[in-house]
Order: structure tokens, then sequence, then C-alpha cells
């Protein structure tokens, strides 16, 4: 199904609300700007490939209120 | 053991006058002894959804002044046994009233009833404080929209702030024809991002007006609002129902008279 939606370069509302709601309730929940999430994101990507050989696009990282784990 | 139960929102407009109302009359009907405590003072509002508005003498904040007792206040429903409505004050505001006295009054309460039901005000100043002091568990009533799922994280991590054990989830206004075609989120998706124990779904259903304008709760009657509230009632009580499931339903009624239905 997802497929389809791509084809047409269009994502169905629902999915966006989703999408959307996941970032906007992570940094309501931390209380930082979704901006700053994504530098704070960077930045930790940035040091941990500083000291270790990750690839940086395979590397995930989740940010919740009391942790943020990094997976790779 | 009788429990103190706040119906809770963050967000206006999401239905928690109606859900206390039917969840109220709902476990009435099942037998309980249930007291409804409409907290939202200045802007009353249960009273009329239940359609006891004309029996009105005392309210809430008459009872926490001392200008009446308890019972004085408390409105008997005739068309359910053991149902009662302790209205709010319509001409004063949510400073008349602190914290404090609302968890006496519901200690009090809770000695007569199975279950106090508290209907809390939209927001999250004095009115929501006042509203939570004395349960011992909280309703979240959320739609599958974005605005009111960002309030009702709000809502769970203050809960979560004031130590609340066992916050419950319920998703109302939900459109099985928008979330099939993909353009509303659905019950697991809403679950499933605010992350809390779901106790029920309800369908938007144009029965919730009608019963409104009469001002009769619709959880006895068998449409496909009250039934999703009744459902939430007996899942209250500590019985495992299913969650309705509108799509089998709907095949089923398509084969046999091939109507369409919105739901």
């Amino acid at each position: 199904m997802q497929k389809w939606f791509n084809i047409f370069g269009r994502k169905k509302s629902g999915q966006i609300a989703k999408d959307r709601l996941k970032i906007l309730l992570i940094s309501d929940r931390i209380n930082c700007s979704p901006e700053v999430m994504k530098l704070i994101k960077r930045d930790i990507a940035k040091v941990i490939t500083k000291y270790i050989q990750i690839d940086p696009s395979k590397m995930e990282i989740q940010v919740s209120k009391r942790k943020i784990n990094v997976f790779w | 053991m009788s429990e103190v139960i706040v119906i809770t929102s963050g967000k206006g407009g999401v239905g928690k006058t109606t859900t206390t109302a039917n969840v109220g009359t709902g476990l009435a009907y099942l037998g309980k002894k249930v007291v409804l405590i409409d907290t939202d003072i200045g802007l009353r509002n249960l009273d009329v959804v239940m359609g006891l508005e004309n029996r009105i003498v005392y309210n809430l904040v008459d009872v926490i002044e001392g200008n009446c007792r308890l019972r004085q206040a408390l409105i008997r429903d005739k068309r359910y046994p053991n149902l009662y409505l302790l209205p709010s004050a319509q001409t004063r505001d949510k400073d008349a009233v602190k914290p404090e006295q609302m968890r006496k009054l519901t200690l009090q309460l809770k000695e007569q009833f199975d279950y106090v039901i508290l209907d809390c005000p939209a927001g999250i100043e004095r009115g929501f404080q006042n509203a939570i002091a004395g349960a011992d568990r909280a309703i979240v009533v959320t739609t599958p929209e974005v605005s009111a799922i960002r309030d009702a994280d709000r809502i769970v991590g203050l809960l979560n702030a004031y130590e609340f054990s066992k916050i419950d989830l319920v998703v109302n206004k939900l459109r099985s024809d928008m979330i099939r075609r993909g353009d509303m989120m659905s019950i697991d998706d809403v679950a499933g991002i605010l992350s809390i124990k779901l106790l029920g779904a309800v369908y938007d259903d144009e029965n919730v007006v009608i019963a409104t304008n009469n001002g009769e709760p619709l959880v006895c009657g068998h449409t496909v609002a009250g039934r999703g509230y009744m459902n939430i009632c007996k899942r209250i009580l500590g019985e495992e129902v299913p969650l309705l499931d509108i799509e089998k339903e709907r095949s089923i009624w398509f084969r046999f008279s091939g109507m369409f239905q919105k739901n």
C-alpha cells in the first residue's frame, strides 16, 4: 500500500499526522524544539563517528525524556 | 472498593462531558452506585447533557462553602437507580474551590458511592488541578487529531508528575471511513503514540448529538457510540471486552441488506 502512495508522490494525511506527532511529542516531552533535537542528534553522531568506525547513515538515535539511545 | 475517576483531556471539545455522562450512567445501569461531579466552575454543562438542568438547587461551590449539606446538592437521576449528579456553579470561577477542598469532598463521597466520576474542565490550570486532586485514576479522552493528541500527551505528563498510577485512554470521534482510506489515525496509532493503556474507542456517531439534544445518555441504547461507552463501563468493572469491530459488522451488514453506513 505504502508504495502506491509514493507513486503519486503523496502520503496519506493520517500517516503525515502520525509522523508529525512522533517528532512533536518527543520535543514536547523534553521541552526542546524539533530543530534543536536535530542538532543534538547530529552532534552525537559526529562525536561517535570520531571514535568508532560506523557508517553515519546506518546510525539511529532516539531521544526520549530520560534517555538517549544510539543504534547501529 | 470505591474509586474516584477523573475524566480529562487537555483540549476542549473532545468529548469529556459526553464521556462522563455515559460512563457514569453506564456504571449505574450495571448496578453500581455512582455520583458525577461537574468540576467546570463557570461553564457547567454536565447537567444539560444529563437532562437534569431544571432540578439544580445547590451546587459544588455551595457544598464547599458550607451553604448547604452535601446531600442537599446531590441530584438523583430518576431514570437510573443509584445515579447522582453534583452540578457545578455557573456564576463563580475556578478559584472558588481549592484542590485540598476537592480532596476532602471526594473522600466524603467515596464513603457513600462505588464510583465518583469527575468531569474535568479543559486546560491545565486551577480547574484541572481541582479535578485531579482527589482522583485515584484518570481517563484521558482524545480524538484522532494532532492537536488533541498533543494536549493529551501533555496531560499524561502532568498526571505522571502527580504520581497517578492508573491512566487509561479513550479515543473518541473515530471515523472508520476516514481510517480506511488513510486520512485518519487508527486506534492503534493513537494508543501507540501516547503509549498508555487503551480503555476504549468510541466512533463518531450522530446519535451523540441527538442524545444531547434530548438530555439522555445513549449508553443504554444500541447505537455505535452507546455500545462503545458500554464496553468502556464493562472494562472499568474488570470485564474483558473486545473492541467493537466496525469493519466486520459493516461487511455482515453489507451482505444482508446492501445498505451503506457511515461508520
